[in-house]
């Protein structure tokens, strides 16, 4: 196949105007609002919906709000997480002995939290999860509890949601009379 | 045989025996399984929980066809019926039942136990509504009872089916839990708290429908989902219970019984179900050591089979070939192969035995005594072999915990008590851990890392199922003596 060029004009050889035309751009964009950002001088903002480093809360009495029930590790689609289960003298019989996200492998779905039947885990707004070996991104769970305070604006988000989910599914449920109509609507 | 009689059900024809229970044929014939909580196939009927209702059509007195909510756990097939499993009236029979039961059952899920494996939980899911209609806050229930060394009792969960009630007088002959108080104050226990006894206390947490009875030894250990559960056979007595063994992350965490009608039911023993922590022991030998002057050195398993060979080849008759009791059908012939060859006998270790509870243990630690005495070992005791082993020219002993029945430890107790063994200089073990006083250590895979055939002592072979890897690196039983077998016929002995 032969491929037509076609000659530049004298204009076009000169280049000047393509240069000026170039200079224009450089110049109005400079007096447009900027929209990239001096990070980490500026960081980044955050809202509820941010999802950061999945974190524990801690309740009033110091315990951990989880009780090893397993269902973020087996919700977890990156296998991040490991629990280890076992027995507490408190009321709530079930404590973690040990609680592990290795955040080499957190994907920052939010699974976890969304799993959780205790309130238990929630996703934070931390973003910065560098670090210079593997062994510091596996955080046992003296390093993952919070208080609960911390999340309260993420609490009032998530429950939200949830509410918005359940409306959805008794409204479904009560129109077909399907107890699973919902759930069955979203493969 | 009962005479087959035509039913419907479901509205299709099918032949089911005349007076057999419904409920058991419903799930033979359809595959559906009716809820059901207080029936268990191998314990006297109550149907006191009414979960299992099925509409039925039957012939009633006076020759009128009659349609009725019924039992099916207390219902026998009849001429003429015909059967509903999933008509509305029986579907909200089951989800009032259900909705009763939940009324005062504790949130307890994410802490319990049962989860993953709960009727309650899968009949709630399958037929059950996910929200209650009654405002009462819940009945409060005395919770982490406990009912001695095996089992934790919550009362808050049981759903008084009272399938451990009947379960001690059925199979053990002797009552011991009870239903207390009544009506809506009613719950489980025993007199005055008092610890539950017995060999057979773990098949309580099997058959509670709820996490009522949960297992002290495996309470929080796992998730029940997290659990590979493998088909396996006992070894720790000579009955030979059918089992199933839950692994999680390369451990054994739980033994359960297997239904096998011939052996053990639904029941297995609390020394069968609780005595695995020796196949979780560290420490395991993967390579062949032989004890040299200064120390020892390791030749593989490939070199330790070749020196094994030679040293048998080398004694020829005079060796001494002793299997542990718990070699396999196929590890056992394959020891009597290489006995041959050497023109010697091949004998079994043979542990007296103790005494058994009449139930299903038998009291004899040797599980496969019957099988390897049908093949042709010849049985010797622990006495006789002590007095043998340091004279023999060259000697094998082979098998997992051969030791502990040489020196009459219980074989459940795991490694830490097994004492140096003096042997001679051309003595082989081969056993799951590296032992002191023999001349070559060769490594053995457990009862839950091989397969193989026992027969137990009713003469009924039944299969061991690798449950666990084997260490990297260990070969099967018969591999391993095979491949000594060919090293003695390399150096001169006949093999085969
Ligand atoms: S789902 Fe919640 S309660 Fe369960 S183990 Fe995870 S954090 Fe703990
Ligand atoms: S018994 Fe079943 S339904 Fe009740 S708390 Fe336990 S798992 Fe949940
Ligand atoms: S403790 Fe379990 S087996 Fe016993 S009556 Fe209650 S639910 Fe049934
Ligand atoms: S299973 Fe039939 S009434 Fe309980």
């Amino acid at each position: 196949m032969t491929v037509r060029r076609h000659s530049l004009s004298w204009s076009e050889r000169l280049y000047l105007p393509a240069v000026a035309r170039g200079l224009a751009i450089t110049l109005r964009a400079m007096f447009r609002p900027r929209f990239t950002r001096q990070y980490p001088e500026e960081p980044m903002p955050k809202y509820p919906v941010t999802r950061g480093q999945p974190r524990l809360v801690r309740k009033e009495d110091g315990a951990p709000a989880c009780v090893s029930c397993g269902l973020c590790e087996y919700a977890c689609p990156a296998f991040a997480i490991t629990i280890d289960g076992g027995e507490t003298e408190r009321f709530i019989e079930r404590e973690p002995k040990r609680f592990e996200i290795d955040m080499l492998r957190c994907i920052l779905c939010g699974f976890c939290e969304e799993a959780c039947p205790k309130d238990a885990i929630f996703m934070s707004q931390e973003l910065e999860l560098a670090g210079y070996t593997r062994e510091e991104h596996v955080l046992g769970l003296e390093q993952l509890l919070r208080p609960a305070s911390d999340f309260e604006e993420r609490m009032r988000y998530v429950g939200e949601i949830n509410h918005r989910w359940h409306a959805t599914e008794l409204a479904a449920r009560a129109r077909t009379g399907n107890k699973d109509a919902a759930a069955a609507g979203h493969p | 045989m009962a005479e087959l009689i035509p039913i419907t059900i479901n509205d299709r024809e099918h032949q089911a025996p005349l007076g057999a229970r419904l409920i058991d044929v419903i799930t033979e014939i359809t595959g559906e399984e009716i809820p059901r909580f207080c029936y268990h196939r191998d314990l006297p009927v109550v149907g006191s929980c009414r979960m299992c209702q099925v509409e039925i059509e039957a012939p009633a007195p006076g020759n009128v066809l009659r349609k009725a909510l019924a039992i099916s756990c207390r219902t026998s097939v009849q001429r003429g019926m015909q059967v509903w499993t999933q008509s509305p009236a029986a579907q909200n029979a089951r989800r009032g039942v259900l909705e009763f039961l939940l009324k005062d059952h504790p949130l307890d899920c994410p802490i319990c136990d049962k989860a993953g494996e709960c009727p309650l939980q899968d009949y709630t899911y399958r037929e059950g509504q996910s929200e209650g209609r009654s405002h009462d806050p819940r009945r409060k229930r005395r919770k982490r009872v406990s009912l001695g060394d095996v089992i934790v009792l919550d009362q808050e969960r049981c759903v008084l089916c009272s399938r451990c009630v009947r379960f001690f007088p059925a199979v053990e002959g002797r009552e011991q839990l009870q239903v207390l108080d009544i009506a809506n104050r009613s719950v489980i226990g025993t007199f005055d708290d008092r610890p539950l006894t017995g060999n057979y206390q773990g098949n309580l947490a099997d058959i509670c429908p709820v996490g009522a009875l949960t297992l002290r030894k495996f309470r929080f250990q796992a998730r029940v989902w997290n659990t590979r559960p493998m088909p396996s056979t006992c070894t720790r007595c000579s009955r030979g219970c059918a089992i199933q063994v839950d692994a999680y992350r390369g451990r054994v965490v739980r033994i359960r019984p297997r239904y096998d009608a011939e052996v053990n039911k639904s029941w297995m023993c609390d020394v069968g179900r609780f005595t695995f922590d020796d196949w979780n022991l560290p420490g395991r030998l993967a390579t062949g050591i032989q004890a040299t002057a200064g120390g020892a050195t390791d030749l593989g398993v490939d070199g330790g089979a070749q020196c094994a060979g030679q040293w048998l080849a080398e004694a020829g008759a005079a060796a001494l070939l002793v299997g542990s009791p718990c070699l396999t059908q196929e590890e056992g012939q394959a020891l009597l192969e290489l006995a041959r060859g050497l023109g010697t006998d091949a004998h079994f270790l043979a542990p007296e035995p103790g005494a058994g509870d009449g139930v299903l243990y038998t009291g004899d630690p040797a599980p496969n005594r019957r099988g390897l005495t049908d093949l042709g070992l010849t049985p010797m005791s622990p006495e006789d072999l002590r007095r043998h082993l340091s004279g023999a020219g060259a000697s094998l002993l082979a098998g997992e915990k051969i030791l502990h029945f040489l020196h009459g430890l219980d074989p459940g107790s795991g490694d830490v008590a097994v004492p140096a063994t003096n042997a001679g200089p051309r003595s082989i073990v081969i056993d799951t851990h590296p032992r002191e006083g023999f001349g070559l250590c060769l490594p053995a895979r457990s009862a839950v890392e091989k397969g193989g055939t026992v027969r137990n002592v009713q003469g009924l072979d039944r299969r061991l199922r690798p449950v666990l890897p084997a260490p990297p690196g260990v070969p099967d039983g018969v591999a391993l003596l095979a491949r000594i077998a060919t090293a003695a016929a390399r150096h001169g002995a006949l093999v085969g």
